[in-house]
C-alpha cells in the first residue's frame, strides 16, 4: 500500500512538473509579436493587402523593423521578434532568411550590434524572393503550425478538404480556410512545417 | 513580454569561456581527486562529478567540496549526491542529443523528446544500473535503476525544458546552434534548473529507499 502511494505521489509530482513546463512553452509560443488589436489572431486593422504573400511580406517588414529597433533597447523583444521573422521568412521563402539567420547567430554569440548590422540589409533582400508553391497535396500539411503575418502561432492545421485547409485556432475555434488565402511553407520530415494565414 | 534580458550574459564570451575553462580544469582535478585523495567515492560518482563540475564550473566544484568528501552521512550530502548522479548521467545524454538535434534541424518538440530518450538511456543503462548493480542481481538492478530514472528524469527534463522552451527564446531566440556561446551558456542553465527541480524528487526517492544516497 505504501509503495503504491509513493508511486502515485511521485507520478503526480513528476507529471505535474511536465504539464506546467508544457503549458509555459505553449504560452510562450503564442505570445504576440506585434501588440496591436487583432494582430495575434490573424486579423489586422490595416487595409487589405494585394495577396497573402504581399501581406506576409508586410508582416515580415514590420517584424524586422521591431527586431532591429529592439536590439538596442529590449533584448527579450528582439529575440522574440527575430524568431518570428525567421518563421515568416522560412514559410514564405523570403531571401531575408539568410540575414535573419546571421542576426540570430550574432545575438546568440552575445553581439546585438552585429545582429543589427546583419539585419540592416534584410528589408532590401525580402523583395528579391520567389513565391514557393505548396509542397504536394494539401493533406501533407495536416499537423502544420498555423502562423499569422507576424509569425505568431495562431493555431494548427487539422486536415484538408478539396482546396481548403481545416484549421483549429488557439481557443478551439475550427475553420475551413481556402488555400488561396494561405502561404505554404516547405513540408518537413524533421523540423516544423508551417502555413501562414496573413489575412 | 517577460523581461529576461538580464540573462544575456549567458551568451557572451566573457562569461562562457572562463566558465567552461575553469569547469574543464576543475573537472580534470576532480577526476584526479577521485583516484587519489577521495578514492572512497563510489565508482559511478567518479564519472558523474566531473561531468557536473565541467558544466557547473566553480559552483560544481564548491558542491563537490561541500558534499562529496568524507564523511558523507548527512542526508543533505546523500541527496545531493543522488541528484548529481542523476543530472550527471542524464545531462551527458541530453547535451549530446542536443548537439545532434540542433545540427539536424529538429523542431522544439522533436528535439525535446529525442533528448528525453537519449538522456533516459544514458541515465538508466549506465549510471543508475551500475550503481544498483552493487546491491542486486542484473535484472533486479535494471528494474530498480529504471524506476529511479523514470521519476528523476521527469523532473530533470521539466527544468531543462523550461530553459529550452521559454527562457532561451526570450533571451537569444530559439534553439541556438552548438557553435554559439548561447548554446553552452543555456545548456548549463538548463542542467542547473533540472538539478533544482529534481532535488525534491531525489530526496523522496532516497527517503523511501528507492535510491541510495551517494
Amino acid at each position: 500500500m505504501r509503495t503504491a502511494l509513493h508511486t502515485a505521489g511521485m507520478l503526480i509530482f513528476g507529471l505535474g512538473m511536465l504539464a506546467a513546463f508544457a503549458a509555459l512553452v505553449h504560452w510562450r509560443s503564442t505570445l504576440p509579436v506585434v501588440e496591436a488589436p487583432g494582430a495575434a489572431a490573424g486579423a489586422s486593422a490595416a487595409p487589405a493587402p494585394r495577396s497573402p504573400r504581399q501581406a506576409l511580406a508586410d508582416g515580415l517588414a514590420t517584424t524586422l523593423a521591431i527586431a532591429h529597433e529592439s536590439l538596442a533597447s529590449d533584448p527579450s523583444r528582439a529575440a522574440h521578434t527575430l524568431d518570428a521573422a525567421r518563421r515568416i521568412a522560412e514559410t514564405g521563402g523570403f531571401a531575408a532568411l539568410e540575414s535573419i539567420r546571421q542576426a540570430r547567430h550574432a545575438l546568440q554569440n552575445g553581439s546585438p550590434q552585429a545582429a543589427r548590422e546583419a539585419l540592416a540589409g534584410s528589408a532590401r533582400l525580402r523583395a528579391a524572393s520567389s513565391a514557393p508553391p505548396p509542397s504536394g497535396p494539401l493533406q501533407r500539411y495536416q499537423g502544420a503550425v498555423l502562423i499569422n503575418r507576424y509569425g505568431a502561432r495562431i493555431g494548427e492545421v487539422t486536415g484538408a478538404r478539396g482546396q481548403e485547409l481545416l484549421v483549429r485556432l488557439e481557443g478551439g475555434e475550427a475553420r475551413a480556410v481556402p488555400a488561396t488565402e494561405l502561404v505554404f511553407g516547405p513540408v518537413k520530415g524533421l523540423g516544423t512545417t508551417r502555413v501562414a494565414w496573413p489575412a | 513580454m517577460p523581461q529576461l534580458g538580464f540573462l544575456s550574459f549567458l551568451s557572451e564570451p566573457w562569461f562562457v569561456l572562463p566558465w567552461y575553462g575553469l569547469g574543464a580544469l576543475a573537472a580534470a582535478w576532480v577526476l584526479y581527486d577521485g583516484q587519489h585523495a577521495n578514492s572512497g567515492l563510489p565508482a559511478v560518482m567518479k564519472g558523474a562529478w566531473p561531468i557536473i563540475v565541467f558544466f557547473f564550473s566553480v559552483l560544481g566544484l564548491a558542491l563537490y567540496f561541500a558534499t562529496s568528501r568524507p564523511p558523507r552521512k548527512a542526508l543533505f550530502a546523500r541527496v545531493t549526491g543522488a541528484a548529481i548522479h542523476c543530472v550527471g548521467g542524464d545531462g551527458l545524454g541530453i547535451v549530446s542529443a542536443m548537439v545532434i538535434a540542433r545540427l539536424a534541424g529538429f523542431s522544439f518538440w522533436e528535439e525535446y523528446w529525442f533528448e528525453y530518450a537519449v538522456g533516459f538511456a544514458f541515465g538508466w543503462f549506465i549510471f543508475q544500473y551500475l550503481s544498483m548493480r552493487k546491491m542486486a542481481p542484473p535484472l533486479k538492478a535494471l528494474w530498480m535503476g529504471g524506476r529511479a530514472e523514470f521519476f528523476s528524469m521527469m523532473t530533470v527534463m521539466a527544468g531543462m525544458g523550461v530553459v529550452m522552451g521559454v527562457v532561451t527564446p526570450l533571451v537569444v531566440g530559439q534553439q541556438p546552434k552548438p557553435d554559439t556561446f548561447a548554446f553552452w551558456g543555456f545548456a548549463m542553465l538548463g542542467l542547473a534548473a533540472g538539478f533544482v527541480l529534481t532535488y525534491p524528487m531525489n530526496y523522496w526517492l532516497v527517503k523511501v529507499g528507492w535510491k541510495h544516497g551517494m
